[in-house]
Parts: C-alpha cells; sequence; structure tokens
C-alpha cells in the first residue's frame, strides 16, 4: 500500500485553527436570543437520604425567575444515562437485566450532588440566587460506600429488582457459574508449581475533560426538542430523549457542539434530561444549564472503583495454568454501565494470556458514590493494574524475565480474542516488545537496578494490553455514511460519528479522500446534527475510526464505482479498462481517450439535453454514495508500555524519568494523531497509577471533586515519552487501521506499578500508588 | 464621589467599563461583557489555566507581560492595564500568530478546550524573555492543564515558537501600547461603587496608591477585605459565593511592591508578588527558590503576593515554614504605627493572627545567609507544582566547628499553623552535626507536631516525612554528591 497518498500523512487537522485561534463554539459559548439559565439544585449535605419537604415557593417569588420545578413537574419516567441498553438486542437486555432507574429530579438521594429541583430565570445570577432559597428538608439514611457495606444483609435496597444490591453479575444464562471463563480452574490449579494470590484496589479515576458539561436545550414552535450538547453519542442520546419524552425522533434533534474531551464522561446522556425538562416547560425560550467543574465531577460518571481479586497458578517451566478472578466495583448511585464493565474487565483479562483455564467473576454493586460509567479503556486499566502486577509477580518467583514470559505466553493470532469464540486475526505485540525493551535499554536497565541503596532508588516495569476496535460481537456496531458529490467533482460526507478531539474527522476525511482518489481538500465531513445524519452508535470503544471510517470507506467506494459506470459508458469501455490520475478518468493505452470526473460530477447535477438530437449530454442524476456499515471484526489493537521510575525512600514520592509506548495499531492513518492519543492516554494512565482518586468522607460527602485536590499529572510531571507505532495492518480495518483511542491509557498503568516493584521490591496493591502507600509499605518490610 | 468606571486597554483601544460590580471576574467580563468566549472557564479557581489571559503593565517605561487566570481576578484590577486574549494574537488577515501555528502544526491541541489558555501562557512566556529550556518551558506550563496530548507536544511547540522567533504584529504595537497605558494613569486612589440591582445592596472598591493612604483607608474601614493578588480572595467569590462588600486593593502601592536589600537583610514589601520576589530569594536561599517555584504555577505566582500568603495566615501556605526558618521578621503597620514582631509569632491559632483592626502587613525583613548556616527546605505534595503541600519543612543550623550553635525548624501542613519545632530545635542546639544527632532530632519532632489526616494525606504519614526530610538535610550535607532528590524536570531532556 506505499502507494497512499492522504493516508499515513500528517495532514492538519480539520478543527485546528478555530481551536488555537479561540474561535472553535463549544457548548458554553453558544448564545441565542431570549435565552434562560437554568441551576439545577442538588444535595450537597448528604449522599443518602429521603427529601421529606421541599418547598420551592421562596425561590419562585425572586427577582429574575421564570419557573422554579421540582420532581412532580417534570416527567416521571425514569431513565438510564448510559447508552448500553440501546447497542444489544432485547433478548440480550433481558438476559443482562438493565434497568432504567434515574430521574431527573429525586425525592430519594442517593449519592452527593442527586438534582432535586431547578429554577429557570433570566440570568445565570438570578438563578443561582433563587436556587439558594429552596429550602429541602431531608430525612437521613445510612451511607454505603463499598460493596462490602452494601451488600450486608440490613442494607437498605437501592432497587427492588435488584436483591442485595448487587445491581449487576455475568447473568448464568450466559455465563454458566456466573462466569466468563473457560477450562476447569480448580483442577487447573493442582498442576501450578507456583501459586499467586492478591486482592487489589482500583480508583475511582475522573475523566476530567477540560470542558465541563453546559447544555442548551429549545422547545420549538414546531413543538420540536433541539439540543445543544457536547455528547460522544449524538443519535443514542437523540433515541433515548425521545424516549424519554415520548417524542418521535423527527422532534428531536441533537446539534453537537465542539465537544472539549470526552473519555467517556460524555457518552450517553449526562444533564441532557435536565435541560430538556427546563426547556420543555418554558417552550419557546432556549434554556442554557451550566455545570460548574465540582458539579460535573459527580454528576458526570466516572471509572469504576473496587476490589478486584486474583490468582494465578504456573507451572515451573512457566507455563500459565489457571486464572481465578473476581472484581466487585463500587458501581455507584444508579445502574448506568453496570453489566458493561463488570463483563468487559475480565474480557480484557481473558484476551491476554494464555492460561490453560480462566475464570472471572465480575460484580457490580449499588454505593452511594457517584455514579460510574465508561472511561477509555472500559475496565482494562483496572484489569492492567491488577493482571500485570500478578504476571511480574509470578515471573520474579518463577526467576524469568517478564518481557520474555510475555512474548512466549500472549495470546496471538487464531487464539480467542477477549470475546471468547472470535479469534484474533492480527497481532504484532512481539515486535511492540522487542522494539520498546530495546528503545529503553531494558535489558541494561533490568540488570543495573539490581541491588540499590541510597535515598533515590530507579526501576523498570513493562506491561501489555490487548483492546478492541469496536464492541462487535458483544454490542451492535453500526454506522450510516452519505456522500454526495457536488457539481465541482467535491464530496461531503454526512454522518454522525462525533470528534472528540480524538481527531476522527481529520482521519475519516483522509480515509474518504485516499478512497475517491481526490485530495484532501476536497472532502468534507459535515457531522453533528441528528435532522441530517444516519444512524451512528456514537464514539466509544475505540471505534470511530474504524467502524465510521468503514462505513466512509465503503460510501466512497459507492461514489467511485458511480464515477466508473458513467465513465464507462461516456468513453464507451469496460470500467476494468479505465483506471483515475488527477480526477480525470483514462481508459489503459489509450491516452487521448479521457473523461474528467468534473464533467460527470457537473452533468450529473446540470443535465440538458442536447437540442441538435434530443439526447440527454452525459448521465443524468447527482452521485451519492452510501453505506450502512456493519463491521465484520473487531480489529485487536495490542500494546506495549515499559517505565522507567525513580522512588524517594525518604518521602515515598515517585517520578517516572521515561516511558515507551509501543503499540500495534494497524495502519497510522494520521501518525501525529495516534502519537497524540498515546501520549494523553498516558497522562490519564500514570495518574491513574500515582495520584488520581476520589475521595468520600465516611458520610459519602466527595471531598475532591476539583482539581485543587484532585491531581492529575501536570507538564512537569510528565516523563519523557516515546511512541514507536508498529503498522502491521489489520485485514478487516479501513487501510489496515486499528482504534487506538484507548489503547495509550491501559499500559502504563502496569508498566508504572511494576517498575515500582523493581525499585522497591514491593508491590502495592493499590491505586494509586501514593507516597504514602510507599513509605508504609517500605515500613512494613522493615 | 465615588467613581463607576475603569478604563483598560482591550483590542488596544481603550475601554472604559462602566457602573459593573467589583467583584465580576475578568473571565465573566470577557465571555459574558465582550463575547470574547475564546477564553474558558474549566474550574473557576485558578487550578486549570484555561482562563489564562495576559496582563500588560507599564512599569518603568517598558511593558511587562504577565500570564494570570483571568476566573479569579476582579475586573477593577484590570484598571490601566492591557489586556490580551486569544483573540487578539490572530494576525489581521485572519493568518496565525506564530504560537498558534506551530501548536497546530505539532498536534498540540486535540480538543482545543485547553488551547487558548495554553496560547496565552506561551505568549507571556515568549515576551517575558522566558527560555527553550525544558525547566524553564515547564515553570511556564505547569499552571495549564492538558487532559488531551500529554504535553509534549505542547512543549515542542514552545521550543519551536522559540526558535522561529517571528515578529508578530503585536510587537509594532508596543510603542503605542506603552504611550496610551501612560496617559490612562492617574497618582488618585480609584474608588468605585456599585448597587446590586437585585438586592439593593452597595459594594465599594477603593484602590489606594500610598501607603499613608491605605493607613487611614483601613483605619476607617476596618472591616473591608485587603485584596491583594486575590489568589486566595477571588475563591471566596468565585467558590464560596461570599458577597465581599468592600474592598481595599493594594496592587497599585508602589511602597509595597519595593525589594531592597541591606548588609545584613533582605527586605521584601508585602506586595511584591512571588514571581518578583523569585529571584532575589532564590540567589541567597536556592531552597527557598525551589519552594516559590513550586509554588502554584506561573500564573499565581504572577499575582500571588507574600503578604497575603503570609496574612492569609493557611497552615498549608507554602512561604511561611521556610521564612520562619529563616528568622524572618514580620512589619505591620496602622495608624498607630509600624510594629515588627518574629514570623512566628504571627501565627496564634488556627484562623488567628497577631493584628490588630485596621492594622496590615508591611513587609517582612530576611536576614542574609551566613557563611557558616547550612539551609534546606522541601515541599512535599502529590504533584510537583501546583499543588498544596502534605508538608512542607525547613531547616537552618549554624555550624561551628561541627557543633550546632543555633538551629531553627519549622513544618508547615503538620499543625494548626506554621510552627517552629522548639523541641527539635533544642536536641540540635549545642549537639554535633552528626547522624546521632539528626537521629535524636528526629525522634524529637513527635512532641512537636500535632498533624492531622485527610484526603491530602494522614498524620502519620505526615510525621513519617516530616522526619526523613531532617534526614534527607543531613544527607545532603553529609554526602553532598549522592542524589537525594527526584530528578524532576530534567527527566525528559
Ligand atoms: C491555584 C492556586 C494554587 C495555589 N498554590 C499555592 C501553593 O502552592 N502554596 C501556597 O502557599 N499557596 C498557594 N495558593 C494560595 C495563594 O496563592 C497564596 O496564599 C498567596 O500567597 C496569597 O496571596 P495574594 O496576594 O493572592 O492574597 P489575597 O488573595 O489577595 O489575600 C489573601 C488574604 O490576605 C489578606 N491580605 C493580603 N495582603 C495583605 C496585607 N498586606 N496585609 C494584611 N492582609 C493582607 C487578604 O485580605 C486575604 O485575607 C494557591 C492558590 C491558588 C488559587
Ligand atoms: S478556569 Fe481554571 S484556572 Fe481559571
Ligand atoms: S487539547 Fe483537550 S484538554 Fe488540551
Amino acid at each position: 500500500m506505499s502507494d497512499l497518498t492522504v493516508v499515513g500523512k500528517r495532514v492538519e487537522r480539520v478543527d485546528v485553527r478555530a481551536k488555537v485561534t479561540g474561535g472553535a463554539v463549544y457548548a458554553a459559548d453558544v448564545q441565542m436570543a431570549g435565552m434562560l439559565y437554568g441551576k439545577i439544585v442538588r444535595c450537597y449535605d448528604y449522599a443518602h437520604a429521603r427529601v421529606t419537604e421541599l418547598d420551592l415557593s421562596k425561590a419562585a417569588k425572586c427577582k429574575g425567575v421564570i419557573k422554579v420545578l421540582g420532581p412532580k413537574d417534570v416527567t416521571q419516567k425514569e431513565y438510564n444515562g448510559s447508552v448500553l441498553d440501546m447497542m444489544v438486542s432485547s433478548d440480550m437486555r433481558g438476559i443482562l437485566g438493565d434497568i432504567d432507574d434515574q430521574s431527573i429530579f429525586t425525592t430519594h438521594v442517593k449519592h452527593y450532588g442527586d438534582a432535586i429541583a431547578a429554577v429557570i430565570a433570566t440570568s445565570e445570577e438570578a438563578a443561582e440566587r433563587a436556587a439558594e432559597k429552596i429550602i429541602v428538608t431531608y430525612e437521613e439514611l445510612p451511607v454505603y460506600l463499598t460493596a462490602e457495606a452494601a451488600r450486608q444483609s440490613d442494607a437498605r435496597q437501592f432497587r427492588p429488582e435488584k436483591p442485595g444490591n448487587l445491581a449487576f453479575q455475568l447473568p448464568e444464562m450466559a455465563f454458566p457459574d456466573n462466569a466468563y471463563a473457560w477450562g476447569e480452574v480448580d483442577k487447573s490449579f493442582e498442576e501450578a508449581d507456583i501459586i499467586v494470590e492478591d486482592t487489589f484496589y482500583v480508583p475511582k479515576q475522573k475523566q476530567c475533560q477540560m470542558e465541563p458539561g453546559a447544555y442548551i436545550a429549545l422547545y420549538d414552535d414546531q413543538e420540536r426538542l433541539n439540543c445543544w450538547t457536547s455528547t460522544q453519542m449524538p443519535k443514542l442520546v437523540q433515541k433515548k430523549l425521545a424516549n424519554l419524552f415520548e417524542l418521535p425522533m423527527t422532534r428531536v434533534r441533537i446539534n453537537a457542539t465542539v465537544i472539549g474531551g470526552g473519555f467517556g464522561a460524555r457518552l450517553g446522556m449526562v444533564l441532557e434530561p435536565e435541560t430538556c425538562a427546563l426547556a420543555m416547560a418554558v417552550p419557546g425560550r432556549p434554556v442554557k444549564v451550566l455545570s460548574t467543574r465540582e458539579e460535573d465531577w459527580v454528576t458526570s460518571p466516572s471509572r469504576h472503583p473496587g476490589k478486584y481479586w486474583m490468582k494465578m497458578g504456573f507451572k515451573k517451566d512457566g507455563t500459565p495454568v489457571a486464572c481465578d478472578a473476581k472484581f466487585e466495583n463500587y458501581k455507584g448511585a444508579y445502574y448506568m454501565d453496570a453489566s458493561g464493565t463488570a463483563f468487559t474487565t475480565g474480557a480484557w483479562l481473558g484476551g491476554m494470556y494464555k492460561f490453560d483455564s480462566l475464570r472471572y467473576r465480575g460484580e457490580s454493586y449499588y454505593t452511594n458514590q457517584s455514579v460510574c460509567g465508561a472511561f477509555r479503556g472500559y475496565g482494562n486499566p483496572q484489569t492492567n493494574f491488577v493482571m500485570e502486577q500478578m504476571v511480574d509477580r509470578g515471573c520474579a518467583a518463577l526467576g524469568v524475565d517478564p518481557i520474555e514470559w510475555r512474548k512466549k505466553w500472549h495470546k496471538t493470532i487464531g487464539d480467542d480474542g477477549w470475546c471468547i469464540g472470535v479469534p484474533y486475526n492480527s497481532c504484532a505485540l512481539d515486535e511492540c516488545l522487542d522494539r520498546a525493551a530495546k528503545a529503553i535499554g531494558w535489558t541494561e536497565k533490568r540488570a543495573k537496578y539490581k541491588n540499590q541503596t541510597g535515598t533515590i532508588r530507579r526501576g523498570i516495569g513493562v506491561s501489555v494490553m490487548n483492546h478492541t476496535s469496536g464492541a462487535m460481537p458483544m454490542l451492535l456496531e453500526h454506522t450510516v455514511c452519505d456522500a454526495l458529490l457536488h457539481q465541482d467533482a467535491t464530496v461531503t460526507l454526512n454522518l454522525a460519528c462525533s470528534d472528540m478531539g480524538q481527531g476522527s474527522h481529520t482521519t475519516l476525511r483522509q480515509v474518504a479522500a485516499e478512497t475517491l482518489g481526490f485530495p484532501y481538500a476536497d472532502v468534507h465531513i459535515a457531522a453533528g446534527d441528528t435532522d441530517a445524519a444516519g444512524f451512528d452508535i456514537g464514539a466509544h470503544a475505540s471505534r470511530t475510526l474504524y467502524v465510521g471510517g468503514g462505513a466512509v470507506k465503503q460510501a466512497c467506494e459507492d461514489v467511485r464505482k458511480q464515477i466508473f459506470d458513467r465513465a464507462a459508458l461516456e468513453l464507451g469501455e469496460a470500467v476494468g479498462n479505465l483506471y483515475m490520475e488527477d480526477k480525470v478518468i483514462h481508459v489503459k493505452g489509450a491516452s487521448n481517450k479521457s473523461i474528467s470526473v468534473q464533467t460527470i460530477a457537473d452533468q450529473g447535477v446540470n443535465n440538458f439535453m442536447n437540442p441538435e438530437n434530443g439526447e440527454l449530454i452525459g448521465q443524468p442524476g447527482q452521485i451519492q454514495g452510501y453505506a450502512s456499515f456493519f463491521p465484520p471484526h473487531n480489529a485487536p489493537p495490542f500494546g506495549a508500555s515499559i517505565a522507567e521510575v525513580e522512588v524517594d525512600m525518604e518521602t515515598g514520592e515517585v517520578k517516572v524519568i521515561e516511558l515507551v509506548n509501543a503499540h500495534d495499531v494497524g495502519r497510522a492513518i494520521h501518525p501525529g494523531i495516534v502519537e497524540g492519543q498515546l501520549d494523553g492516554g498516558a497522562q490519564q494512565g500514570l495518574g491513574m497509577a500515582l495520584t488520581e482518586e476520589t475521595y468520600y468522607d465516611e458520610k459519602g460527602i466527595c471531598l475532591n471533586n476539583s482539581f485543587t485536590d484532585y491531581k492529575m499529572l501536570g507538564p512537569s510531571d510528565m516523563p519523557k515519552i516515546t511512541n514507536i507505532l508498529v503498522e502491521n495492518p489489520d485485514p478487516t480495518g479501513p487501510f489496515g487501521a486499528k482504534g487506538v483511542g484507548e489503547a495509550g491509557i491501559v499500559p502504563p498503568v502496569g508498566a508504572t506499578a511494576n517498575a515500582i516493584f523493581n525499585a522497591i521490591g514491593i508491590q502495592i496493591l493499590e491505586a494509586p500508588i501514593t507516597p504514602e502507600k510507599i513509605l508504609e509499605a517500605l515500613a512494613e518490610k522493615d | 464621589m465615588a467613581q463607576k468606571n475603569i478604563t483598560l486597554l482591550l483590542g488596544g483601544q481603550p475601554h472604559e467599563v462602566i457602573n459593573f460590580d467589583p467583584t465580576r471576574t475578568l473571565l465573566d467580563y470577557l465571555r459574558y461583557d465582550s463575547a470574547r468566549t475564546g477564553t474558558k472557564e474549566g474550574c473557576g479557581e485558578g487550578d486549570c489555566g484555561a482562563c489564562t489571559v495576559v496582563i500588560g503593565t507599564l512599569k518603568d517605561g517598558k511593558l511587562r507581560f504577565e500570564a494570570v487566570n483571568s476566573c479569579i481576578i476582579f475586573l477593577p484590577t484590570l484598571d490601566g492595564k492591557l489586556l490580551l486574549t486569544v483573540e487578539d494574537l490572530v494576525h489581521p488577515d485572519g493568518s496565525l500568530h506564530v504560537i498558534q501555528r506551530v501548536i497546530a502544526d505539532l498536534q498540540g491541541s486535540q480538543c482545543g478546550f485547553c488551547t487558548p489558555g495554553f496560547v496565552m501562557a506561551i505568549f507571556a512566556h515568549i515576551r517575558s524573555g522566558g527560555g527553550a529550556g525544558l525547566a524553564s518551558i515547564n515553570d511556564a506550563l505547569v499552571g495549564n492543564l492538558c487532559r488531551c496530548t500529554g504535553y509534549g507536544p505542547i512543549i515542542e511547540a514552545v521550543r519551536r515558537a522559540i526558535s522561529e522567533q517571528v515578529d508578530d504584529h503585536l510587537t509594532a504595537l508596543e510603542e503605542t501600547w506603552i504611550k496610551q497605558l501612560a496617559a490612562m494613569s492617574s497618582p488618585d486612589t480609584l474608588s468605585l461603587s456599585w448597587i446590586c440591582p437585585d438586592t439593593g445592596k452597595e459594594r465599594h472598591y477603593s484602590a489606594p496608591k500610598t501607603t499613608a493612604a491605605l493607613t487611614a483607608l483601613y483605619a476607617a474601614y476596618p472591616e473591608a477585605t485587603l485584596l491583594a493578588g486575590g489568589t486566595d480572595v477571588g475563591l471566596w467569590v468565585t467558590k464560596q459565593l461570599q458577597s465581599l462588600n468592600r474592598l481595599i486593593y493594594l496592587g497599585h502601592i508602589t511602597e509595597l511592591s519595593q525589594i531592597t536589600q541591606s548588609k545584613t537583610h533582605i527586605e521584601i514589601g508585602a506586595g511584591v508578588t512571588f514571581a518578583d520576589a523569585q529571584p532575589i530569594l532564590s540567589a541567597h536561599f536556592p531552597d527557598l527558590g525551589e519552594v516559590i517555584r513550586r509554588l502554584g504555577s506561573s500564573q499565581i505566582r504572577n499575582r500571588a503576593t507574600i503578604g497575603g500568603n503570609i496574612a492569609n495566615g493557611s497552615p498549608i501556605g507554602d512561604s511561611m515554614p521556610v521564612l520562619i526558618a529563616l528568622n524572618t521578621e514580620l512589619a505591620l503597620q496602622s495608624v498607630k504605627g509600624l510594629r515588627r514582631i518574629p514570623l512566628e509569632d504571627y501565627f496564634i491559632s488556627y484562623g488567628r493572627q497577631d493584628r490588630i483592626a485596621g492594622e496590615f502587613v508591611a513587609a517582612i525583613r530576611i536576614p542574609l545567609p551566613k557563611p557558616d548556616q547550612y539551609f534546606r527546605a522541601y515541599k512535599i505534595s502529590k504533584r510537583f507544582d501546583q499543588d498544596i503541600s502534605a508538608v512542607c519543612g525547613a531547616i537552618s543550623v549554624t555550624l561551628d566547628d561541627g557543633l550546632i550553635s543555633s538551629a531553627r525548624v519549622a513544618y508547615g501542613g503538620v499543625a494548626a499553623t506554621p510552627i517552629r519545632a522548639l523541641n527539635t530545635e533544642n536536641t540540635l542546639i549545642g549537639a554535633k552535626w552528626n547522624e546521632r544527632t539528626i537521629q535524636s532530632a528526629m525522634s524529637a519532632l513527635k512532641n512537636d507536631l500535632s498533624p492531622i489526616s485527610d484526603m491530602r494525606a494522614s498524620a502519620d504519614y505526615r510525621l513519617k516525612v516530616a522526619r526523613n526530610i531532617l534526614f534527607k538535610a543531613y544527607i545532603e550535607y553529609d554526602t553532598p554528591l549522592s542524589q537525594t532528590r527526584l530528578i524532576g524536570d530534567g527527566a525528559a531532556e
């Protein structure tokens, strides 16, 4: 494929000029005539309480207030902010047991920041002032912050349909013994010479997308509900809102604004239901709802935290015989993605190594924490923290090199992937490991860092991962794309795929231009208006380029085919005899016979009859390509990271000094964008390993829902990063591409933990690995 | 009669802002009143940098550019200043400013929400002669969070922008700006008042230009809130939603922003920002310089004053323990006159300081280092910069032929106020400077500290690390060539 002209090039991002000049319009920047402002009143006194009295009257009398709404003033329908229920068949939905358990405003507070009521006013300040006048009386209820607490027999039940507050466990019907499993685990352990086992904790990491939630809704004079939002999933949110407000889809329109980062926080609905409910109360007036950072923190989903137990058995020769694991996550107050993450966390585990047998159980427990949902990696960073430390512990016991062991025992082409029964069709992990090891000097450093003394100790650690490009076959994967050939032979693609900053509109445009054989400049991606675009699942599961790109490619092939068919007719030649160069179609071997795409496109639109003979000049009809694309596979990306750290033995502080990421990306449609995904993923993965956790006090009050107290890494905290892109084209991806949106966050997590293990000889079982935990562990060891 | 307006240079034009809430933030003014929505709000408390803009100040006939967090700055403090936002950087013909172009070229922007803030932080860095070394770039950028790019591409973009050294269209305007700003300046106290249309309450703002005017004004209104850099006070409004109805701004008082050095000491006015104090303090006390370098971010240090840090009296403020260890004296001023007290005596208990009504912090005095003085300071936090310390500790000993003739040890983050560790000092004084002495000082420390556990660190960790800091200080003396500190930002070079 060396003759690619657009794919593989570092073209300018479609959105970057607007972004560097401040011209990009994010939801909070949208101003409209007659705009009203909504302020949601939330419970910040309790994490679990019943509202016994709600007095809205004082607020209603405040200056500038248009309306005040309580729980009874909005639809009584419940909803599920997540979208998983829309990605599976109705049969599967029944088996999984996904439920709707969220209300727009509640009388039963289940987490710090739950919504009680709202004010609509003529200014933000007036709305805020009035909101303070709403008087709520609560009856405090017992608080359950962990799975252990929530499943106590005398604990209050969050939902009658979910006894024991067990929101989800792998259902017996699809997973016998409630486990994702193969082989006979108990028997396999009997064959093991070495067994390692421990219980870990993985943190409630927050996406911290830099743009806090902002929403505008308008119930317009055609009785249509319009919502401006930076959701990752315009089409599913359109359908979710249609369901919630019982409107046909033709009366719900999502205008996707520029997304200031997603990472899962905008997967599904966040404050769209509240904002739309407010707008429907004041028809004809747009209502804007801005989340403060603190509010965004506790209303949008986080990563699933919880206890993660794992046991691995190996034979003396290193053979991995058995793996047993259980992830009990602290789901938060509402169901959301209870099923999805509980499953995938194990799927990534199952997809990694050739254990003779494996058993994974995943359980989601309701708790009085804020909700959990999707976050880049979707269970994979959690598994990486635990699995990779267990493997390194095994390697230490076996006395083998962690890279050599991984190379020998990771799954590869032909082995079952993360979904049992769907084998891997490509894998370049060995090359990733080799190149990463060489780049960082693995062998020398591993040897050098044995037996250190002194204040500052160094360590180096490795981690590998498998992921996915789209969630097929577990979830629906489908994108519709229209490609319209204008009369000047340029093409506009219409589709609903969103660009959260990951660069998808740029790479999709590259795929389109390459497929059409047109210059990059001749293609435009129109996206973001659900009135115009066909179905698309939305941006999740590293799927936009893989699935969206598949749709774009197919729609553009359709355009190309129609162009060639018409050229064949005009030139009187078989399609097989034609080729295109610089948008002119030539006949092979006949340099004088040609027709330009421009002529075909123009004649398709401006079609006239020849007055002399009554015949049409050229072929009539504007050419439009179309694809309703379902991907054939999930093109598994693999990756490895090697991290080198320094640990201060006196303060416990850790600094990652170098990180090498080598990823099997299939093909880098835009290498700069791929590297950007890995760089950004690394910032999040290192943060999860070292600093990021949401803290609650015993009453369930969140202690650090702000950047003051929740520390993600800044510029000076980052290591030197080298990214190695291993391009081994996937047979099913557009031009061989695999999804890379999530891969980057995963292996830095385990690599950092293992590097610390290498430096101090102790494994820290709870993420984030704070200085405090290190000093504690060192003291225990002494 | 109180004035109702201020004047600032925006988009190269003098803009009068009339009849406004003196606690209106600069960010709201930009986004809502000036339709400059390029500047973003990511946190509203100075932590993310999305709201970074550049303020130009006329100083000694020259323009000085500083990046600041517009979200916590009150609009009237912009009186007589030049304001530049991301919109101003684009060339009049629509082409990108070099900083914007390199960010675009090098993948420095993904979702773009942080980008305008980075662009402005970089602009300030370059315009104030910032270097292309990694540490220097990091220092300029640590106040900006990005969740998409991992920062590497942005750092690379700064290097590229510096190496391209392209004059932009703004350089040519500087002469005009200087003239305009000079014409705008006035010697009088600025007084504003405003009546809230919704509540009917009146709000006042005064900005005296001399210490004498401040002394009189504060005596007349001792209940007023003194506003220096506003990096604490700003948050009272944006986060705690307090109504501050009488503000006295110290930022225009030249006397408070003086730094002087005598034979025996350095004197620093209360209104001196950490950015301005850093060079001289670093020169004499490298570790104090290092603590200041890690205090907040460049945006914060450009505003935050030493006086504000001390006056605020927080137990986790970073400058105090270090200054106490250095035997700093505090000067307090009121109509009754000037009095000087040892800095540690100022902190009485949590939230209570030794300051009478109408009295303000005027200056601090730090004795110059002596040849036999050994001094170390450490800030322990999760992030290298822009983070509240779990513990900040400092030790200063005078060594006389291997004996410790005097010792001062002080900590922040381990008690209700910044404190001196007197028991520990006593174990040190008169003893030999060796590992055994340090060990006994470390054991004595538990009698000095009363740390609490919170989300940032447990009491146990605080105590442990406070002890280990002493050990580290000793090791650094004993084996000066051994590595005792994390490689920090040397790593990526
Ligand atoms: C993002 C961020 C990061 C921060 N990081 C750090 C950090 O790392 N370490 C740290 O120590 N602090 C930090 N701070 C806190 C703050 O920046 C410092 O306390 C700063 O020194 C306060 O100075 P200021 O001039 O901004 O004070 P202001 O906010 O203006 O005032 C603070 C208090 O002091 C009073 N005051 C000010 N000047 C005087 C005076 N001359 N006499 C009497 N009273 C006066 C005010 O009335 C007020 O009560 C941070 C703040 C933010 C927003
Ligand atoms: S908005 Fe975050 S620093 Fe100002
Ligand atoms: S580009 Fe998204 S936060 Fe920086």
